[in-house]
């Protein structure tokens, strides 16, 4: 088929007969089944992250390829997106509807319905900030400093997706971020120093990382001067996991943990305005929660409480929000249809106050 | 679909050993990969389809008989002495019948001992389609980053799809739970890398024989069974005498005519054998302009000139369309795996190098292909592979 006589023999690179030889072998070999077309269920699955480093180099792959593979996972990105931002209740209505969004929204569900895992970033990369100058910390639920509100758990504190995304001095100068303790971390110590010394002065707290199987233990101590300094932190058990506060003495056994940030909106709520006053449950696919206000919220104006989770660090579902008709009693119960297990709810969640 | 793995230096030895069972299980496994080489390397030397299995099979016993003097010389030699046998019973063929036509084929030629290095670092690779891609992408476009899949993406995002870069930092930041976004820096330097640039280019500019008749046919592209149902119903009607009694799923062909896009671009038969085919419903001068409408909706040059203009604020994308290594690769992705001729090849290639300034003629195809530049650039890249 090949006309090789029209190569003149002094531009042969390979005799013809080799020539022939090797195109015999190349186009003779069988074709490889093409690997099928990522499913639906997996493209969702990788933008919720959660596949395996394989699953993902495969979507990417196919991605890459096919022009059609690639519309169908920005389509479904899109799609996540807004189904992020809508009420979790309507996720689950939507689910039930029969539409190219619903098929979305049922494997969203089910990626959502996963515990969430640890933070990729852990407090070695805050260290390694540190070390390059910028100041960085951590801020927590003012109000659960009163260790006494907070009867199943303690203090929580994680890295905020703002901090991860290249942004500490957001966490450090704003107010609406307004936590009680901030953490300092260089390489070498961590220092947990806060706004209101008088309330934390001679209280003993102890501080463990959270990582995907246990906690450990980073070190205890006394707050002196409105400040709790742990030294020798070692950085590689710092790699991965959310930094727990908790007063008191170390606990005989393990708690479930809930890491709550607080965000305070609009601007003008420069403090912290919500406590969980105990454990969220989820209890018939509705998270319960009972919550305190401060007197922050305005006490003559409607507005919303509204709250999301984080299915991973650096994405939240909005869960929904309550409507909250002028002063509410202190505390309130809440409720909303939520993934997950039943039981305690563990995952991060972030209180978001917002006047209607 | 079977697995084809190189066969190591021990099958050989086996074969050509003293036991008598083990040889023969080496040879079903030396015979699994020479049996197809057989039938693609006769296929045009020898028509008649029985003649060329009697053939095979009298080369096959050949082989078998002579096992035990056959001389150790690797893969390479081995392959050689499966060549030259069946070109030596192929002669035998011509002579009893004879028809001297191609008892001068210089494709019958013995591989030269100077040759046989290059046989030797290429035939392993041949055998799995799957590294020899890889090995080609290597070669032609540049090694690709342990990454490499999400870069391209991300410039297929960027570059094809018109994203802006903090989409693309989002969607390619997902995945696995440990992957991080890029950040705008990172993600500029993968848009800028050559190789990625190279791979961009290559996987936007090859259409596979499937994917093009799919597209010419206007089926969705993402439905690959759409095409297979399609040939099925064509076949069925081109079969019969009659006129079919459905009209066709497009408006734009009819179902002659959808036969004939199967034959030419799906199968990539010859004009002139399409012609002689007893189902073929159209003459001559109606597939000449068939294929001619075909050609001129051939998404290449547009998919260049498009590539072309959304890279154009990366510095070195142009040298990347440009240069011939893009345009090689391509060739002999068109060459090894679509099985096509230097036509149609240049067919596929030519008007869209052009379009970015690489003049691209059928001589150069000739010179890439028929003597074996390609083809030693390949061997020559797989024996630098070996040794590193």
């Amino acid at each position: 088929m090949s006309p090789i006589d029209s190569v003149s023999p002094e531009e042969r690179e390979l005799a013809p007969s080799t020539v022939a030889l090797l195109t015999a072998i190349a186009q003779s070999t069988p074709p490889k089944a093409p690997p099928p077309a990522p499913s639906l269920e997996l493209l969702v699955r990788y933008v919720g992250r959660a596949v395996s480093p394989e699953e993902a180099e495969a979507v990417d792959r196919a991605a890459g390829e096919s022009d059609d593979v690639r519309s169908r996972l920005v389509n479904v990105w899109r799609t996540v997106k807004q189904l992020q931002r809508r009420p979790w209740a309507e996720v689950v209505r939507l689910s039930d509807e029969d539409s190219a969004e619903s098929q979305i929204a049922r494997a969203w569900m089910a990626v959502a319905a996963r515990p969430a895992p640890s933070p990729r970033e852990g407090l070695a990369e805050l260290l390694r900030r540190g070390a390059e100058g910028a100041r960085t910390a951590l801020t927590v639920l003012r109000a659960a400093v009163s260790a006494e509100q907070f009867p199943r758990g303690g203090l929580y504190a994680g890295l905020s997706p703002a901090l991860r995304a290249g942004a500490p001095r957001v966490l450090v100068e704003d107010e609406r971020m307004g936590g009680e303790l901030a953490l300092d971390a260089s390489p070498g110590h961590l220092e947990l120093r806060a706004r209101n010394p008088e309330a934390v002065e001679g209280r003993a707290a102890f501080v463990t990382l959270r990582g995907d199987a246990n906690d450990v233990r980073l070190g205890s101590g006394v707050f002196h001067d409105g400040a709790l300094r742990i030294e020798t932190v070692d950085e590689a058990l710092l790699a991965h996991g959310q930094l727990v506060v908790r007063f008191g003495d170390w606990p005989s056994q393990s708690e479930q943990p809930v890491l709550v940030f607080a965000v305070g909106d609009p601007p003008h709520v420069a403090e912290p305005f919500a406590t969980l006053v105990e454990t969220p449950q989820i209890v018939r696919g509705r998270l319960r929660m009972r919550v305190a206000l401060d007197d922050s919220v305005p006490a003559d104006g409607s507005g919303a409480l509204r709250v999301d989770c984080a299915l991973q660090p650096d994405d939240w579902q909005l869960l929904g929000e309550e409507v909250l008709a002028g002063r509410p009693p202190d505390p309130i119960e809440i409720s909303f249809e939520a993934p997950g297990p039943e039981g305690p709810f563990d995952w991060p969640l972030r209180l978001h106050w917002r006047i209607l | 679909m079977s697995t084809v793995t190189p066969l190591p230096d021990e099958t050989l030895r086996r074969f050509t050993g003293p036991d008598a069972g083990e040889a023969e299980r080496a040879f079903d496994r030396l015979m699994r990969q020479t049996t197809p080489m057989l039938r693609s390397y006769l296929q045009w030397k020898i028509p008649v389809p029985d003649d060329r299995e009697d053939v095979i099979q009298e080369v096959k016993q050949r082989l078998w008989r002579s096992r035990q003097r056959l001389e150790d010389r690797g893969m390479g030699g081995w392959w050689r002495y499966v060549k030259t046998t069946a070109d030596r019973i192929t002669i035998d063929y011509f002579r009893e019948r004879s028809a001297a036509a191609s008892l001068d084929d210089p494709e019958m030629g013995e591989i030269p001992d100077a040759d046989l290095p290059d046989v030797d670092a290429l035939v392993g690779v041949l055998v799995d389609r799957e590294r020899l891609y890889r090995l080609a992408d290597a070669c032609w476009l540049g090694a690709p980053a342990p990454d490499h899949s999400r870069r391209l993406l991300a410039a297929k995002l960027f570059y094809v799809d018109g994203l802006p870069w903090s989409d693309v930092c989002e969607i390619v930041g997902r995945g696995s739970p440990d992957r991080r976004p890029p950040s705008r820096r990172e993600l500029d330097d993968w848009l800028a890398d050559q190789t990625v640039l190279a791979h961009l280019a290559y996987s936007s500019l090859y259409v596979s024989n499937d994917a093009l008749t799919q597209r010419l046919l206007g089926l969705p592209a993402g439905d690959p069974e759409s095409l297979e149902r399609l040939a099925r119903r064509a076949a069925e009607i081109a079969a019969r005498d009659a006129e079919p009694d459905e009209a066709p799923p497009t408006e734009n062909w009819t179902w002659p005519e959808i036969a004939a896009i199967l034959w030419r671009f799906r199968h990539a038969m010859l004009l002139d054998q399409i012609v002689r085919l007893q189902a073929c419903r159209l003459d001559l001068n109606e597939l000449e302009q068939l294929f001619d409408r075909c050609r001129d909706l051939f998404p290449f040059s547009t998919t260049v000139v498009r590539l072309k203009e959304s890279t154009k604020a990366s510095p070195g994308a142009g040298d990347v369309l440009s240069g011939a290594k893009l345009w090689q690769r391509l060739v002999f992705q068109y060459f090894a795996a679509d099985t096509l001729p230097h036509r149609d090849i240049h067919d596929r290639t030519a008007p869209a190098a052009e379009a970015v300034g690489y003049q691209l003629t059928l001589g150069m195809l000739n010179v890439w292909l028929s003597n074996g530049r390609l083809m030693k650039s390949l061997a020559k890249f797989a024996g630098r592979e070996e040794q590193a």
